[in-house]
């Protein structure tokens, strides 16, 4: 769907920067919230004793989200070759349907919204929610 | 029909009433227009939009980020019956203004940052889920007479 510009690239880095330092608390909220806000997608965590916010096993698994984003930062330059392994875990291991990526992006520019209203400007948005999109498109890559 | 608590109701009385419209009104359709640019399709007669800071500037998006924003009112006032309020506004994006009600859910979408930025830490989970039912309920209201 998109390619990411020279703009939206540099966008995406400089806002990591600024809001890196929270991105545990930025995964476990985003999660939290899409697991109430859209409870179709608890379908993939009937596993977990609590799924509610702010639990232990939400926080656990946000953090290991926003990782999975910074890397995906690292590799903005190709992010297909980038998330390969991950694209492989989410298609074979875990077969998350690709339409709950679109979800979750939507509550983390949310969250990051609510925490940084300063610096999520719209120019900030259209970049990060472009580079969410690419990321959800690199995750789908293996899928078939 | 679409079933609210009463924990679900004063969520969104309460949004709206602490509303300001003149600020949240324009910050949401310049986002929308700056964020998801296929949506300037339907503002041709409406200035200049070439740039972000000239859409932001942009008068005539303002005054409509406030009108459509008080159309929500009418939800508000409505709740039990949001289908039926929404049927000749339906009628209108339909025939009229030949709007694709996907972009309905897109300006929910950014509606929905902008309160976040602007509640704060007030953002809560419930709060969100709240605001999001209602703006999925309306979005739903608007798209139903489509034909």
């Amino acid at each position: 769907m998109t390619t990411l510009s020279d703009k939206d690239k540099s966008t995406v880095k400089a806002l990591w920067g600024k809001i890196s330092k929270s991105a545990d608390a930025i995964g476990a909220d985003a999660l939290g919230r899409m697991l109430a806000v859209y409870p179709q997608t608890k379908t993939y965590f009937s596993h977990w004793p609590d799924m509610s916010p702010g639990s232990g096993p939400v926080k656990a698994h946000g953090k290991k989200v926003m990782g999975g984003v910074a890397l995906a930062v690292s590799k903005i330059d190709d992010l297909t070759t980038g998330l390969g392994d991950l694209s492989e875990l989410h298609a074979f291991k875990m077969r998350v349907d690709p339409s709950n990526f679109k979800i979750l992006s939507h509550c983390i520019l949310v969250v990051i919204a609510n925490m940084f209203p300063k610096e999520f400007t719209p120019d900030a948005h259209v970049s990060l929610d472009k580079f969410l999109a690419s990321v959800a498109l690199a995750l789908a890559e293996r899928y078939r | 029909m679409v079933e609210w608590t009463q924990q679900e109701r004063s969520i969104i009385a309460g949004i709206f009433a602490n509303l300001n419209y003149e600020d949240i009104g324009p910050k949401a359709l310049a986002r929308c227009l700056i964020v998801y640019p296929w949506t300037q399709r339907y503002f041709g007669a409406y200035g200049d939009l070439s740039t972000p800071d000239a859409i932001k500037g942009n008068a005539k998006i303002a005054a409509h980020g406030v009108k459509v924003l008080h159309g929500l009112d009418r939800a508000v006032k409505n709740m039990d019956n949001i289908n039926e309020a929404y049927s000749e506004l339906s009628v209108l994006h339909s025939d009229k203004l030949h709007v694709d009600p996907d972009n309905f859910r897109i300006l929910g979408d950014c509606l929905t940052v902008v309160i976040a930025a602007n509640l704060g830490d007030a953002f809560t989970v419930e709060t969100q889920c709240a605001f999001q039912k209602f703006l999925a309920v309306v979005v739903f209201a608007l798209g139903r007479k489509y034909h």
